[in-house]
């Protein structure tokens, strides 16, 4: 069974390695959206040492670890699973002896294979040319915090795809449904800034959703700007995110079956 | 023309969906500059008023950007690579024309209209006052802004003949291109130059709002319009090169 994980990642790799130039472009795109926030903010903190808790440095730290996290462990599939549904390629895959969700999870963790390389490549770099930018965390404790936060937020970033992906069962186009997600997961997450620099109402709704476990939760856990209780409170909320999420999409593959005629939209 | 108004008219439901989420995603813009004028009351020099004109300049100049040609360019990596550019080329017209100008998106031109009104408001709520002049300096940069977009997407999109399936090239350029929505002066040095050459992010906003609000010199409005026009024609230059590689079905 292993061998054929095994064999199912190696041909993933190769597929994806055959466009070397889409994975540049993926990974640059990731890397650019954010890159110009730490600029705006070293220019708004002009003489300030500290706003909200965040040193300068702390500030910086906090986009390079979001680029980091954009390249390790968040997922790009739904544009794929919505091509399988409209183009009717699903068929192919299901009457293979795998299911359907096996196939694309080991594509996008083979995908990921190659990202975190550059990722990791990148931080390097970064940490080598400025080492007072980016802070690195003091204990061994820290860092596997870091990576378990990690592994939620590449699950629930991956259930969010899936459920735009399934969403063309019904609707075909999902790009609006990808533009409403990915906007709310900009605000809402922590991408645009940390979420204590925002108004107290959009807080307040930030911790009401799933968003912020994304990235905000990981990044703090890397600044170690959390206590243990908060820590704890914030894998909890993460796992329950998690099956929550993972009981809908279950619930919606096993209803937009039923409705897929297997001919395409 | 006329067929892009039946198609929008045949779907204006998705009409309607898209303009409700194109408001949500102007309200996410305005709480980014909202959020950071929480922290600071001006950004590298420029208050809150005149940042939110660059970002609706920014948001003005991508719209103008997609209703002519932002749902065709981003077609061609696709057409290159499964080798449909004989249709084009076999038209009695420029292929380059035909390609770019394939469909007119109506939605956008609804958005745009949208966009002009908030606009009018912002400057009504800063109570902004502009030189005649300015104002003039400022559309035509505006246009030439236009052009580089364009020039920069075409550049990107016909590597497509040496790369082949680069379609997500198009994400790349969204994204560099919003980054032209913050004033340069909080770049570095490095950035900054690239911002004005290379990656050009610079001429959709930031360039014709410095001219609206008196802060360009004649030589920088001179070399931005010098530089549209150069980098237009090194643009249609590349892609009447790169069309030489191009060999059908088999590429």
């Amino acid at each position: 069974m292993s061998y054929m994980y095994l064999q199912l990642t190696k041909t993933w790799l190769q597929r994806h390695l055959s466009y070397r130039a889409r994975v540049v472009i993926w990974a640059v795109t990731d890397i650019a959206h954010i890159i110009i926030f730490p600029f705006i903010w070293l220019s708004v903190y002009g003489q300030q040492q500290i706003i909200q808790g965040y040193s300068r440095a702390d500030i910086v730290t906090y986009y390079i670890i979001i680029g980091f996290i954009g390249l390790t462990a968040t997922a790009h599939i739904s544009n794929v699973i919505r091509l399988d549904i409209m183009e009717g390629a699903l068929n192919g895959f299901l009457t293979k002896p795998l299911p359907y969700n096996i196939f694309r999870i080991f594509h996008e963790l083979s995908y990921k294979i190659i990202t975190a390389a550059i990722a990791l490549v990148l931080f390097l770099i970064v940490r080598l040319s400025f080492p007072e930018y980016l802070i690195m965390p003091a204990t061994l404790t820290t860092w596997l915090l870091f990576f378990l936060s990690l592994i939620g937020a590449f699950a629930i970033s991956y259930t969010f795809e899936l459920i735009i992906g399934f969403g063309a069962f019904w609707f075909g186009e999902t790009s609006a449904l990808n533009q409403f997600i990915n906007l709310l997961q900009m605000v809402f997450s922590g991408t645009i800034a940390p979420l204590i620099f925002f108004p107290s109402i959009i807080q307040q709704v930030a911790n009401l959703l799933p968003f912020k476990y994304l990235i905000y939760f990981p990044v703090e856990i890397y600044l170690n700007h959390l206590n243990a209780g908060e820590i704890i409170a914030g894998f909890t909320y993460q796992l329950i995110w998690m099956g929550a999420l993972a009981l809908f999409v279950f619930a919606l593959w096993r209803r937009g079956l039923k409705s897929y005629e297997g001919v395409g939209i | 023309m006329a067929n892009s108004f039946s198609y929008e008219a045949q779907y204006r439901g998705d009409t309607w969906i898209k303009m409700f989420f194109n408001i949500i995603w102007l309200a996410s813009m305005f709480l980014t500059v909202e959020v950071v004028f929480r922290h600071t009351s001006a950004l590298a020099g420029w208050d809150k008023g005149e940042i939110y004109l660059m970002t609706l300049f920014w948001i003005l100049a991508d719209e103008l950007a997609m209703m002519i040609f932002g749902a065709n360019l981003p077609q061609l990596p696709d057409t290159i690579t499964d080798g449909k550019l004989d249709i084009y080329l076999t038209k009695p017209m420029s292929a380059l024309f035909a390609i770019s100008t394939k469909i007119f998106l109506v939605r956008s031109l609804y958005r745009f209209i949208m966009e002009i009104i908030i606009l009018a408001a912002v400057i009504w709520k800063f109570d902004f006052a502009f030189n005649l002049l300015y104002v003039f300096f400022s559309i035509l940069l505006g246009l030439a802004g236009i052009f580089v977009l364009y020039s920069f997407t075409l550049m990107l999109n016909t590597l497509a003949f040496w790369l082949h399936r680069i379609d997500n090239v198009n994400v790349a350029i969204s994204v560099l291109t919003s980054l032209g929505k913050y004033p340069v002066e909080v770049l570095p040095r490095t950035m900054r130059i690239l911002a004005f050459t290379a990656i050009p992010i610079a001429f959709t906003a930031y360039i014709p709002v410095a001219a609206l609000t008196g802060r360009s010199s004649w030589h920088g409005i001179l070399y931005a319009l010098v530089f549209a026009g150069l980098f237009f024609w090194g643009a249609v230059k590349f892609w009447n090169f790169a069309l030489k590689r191009y060999s059908s079905a088999s590429s």
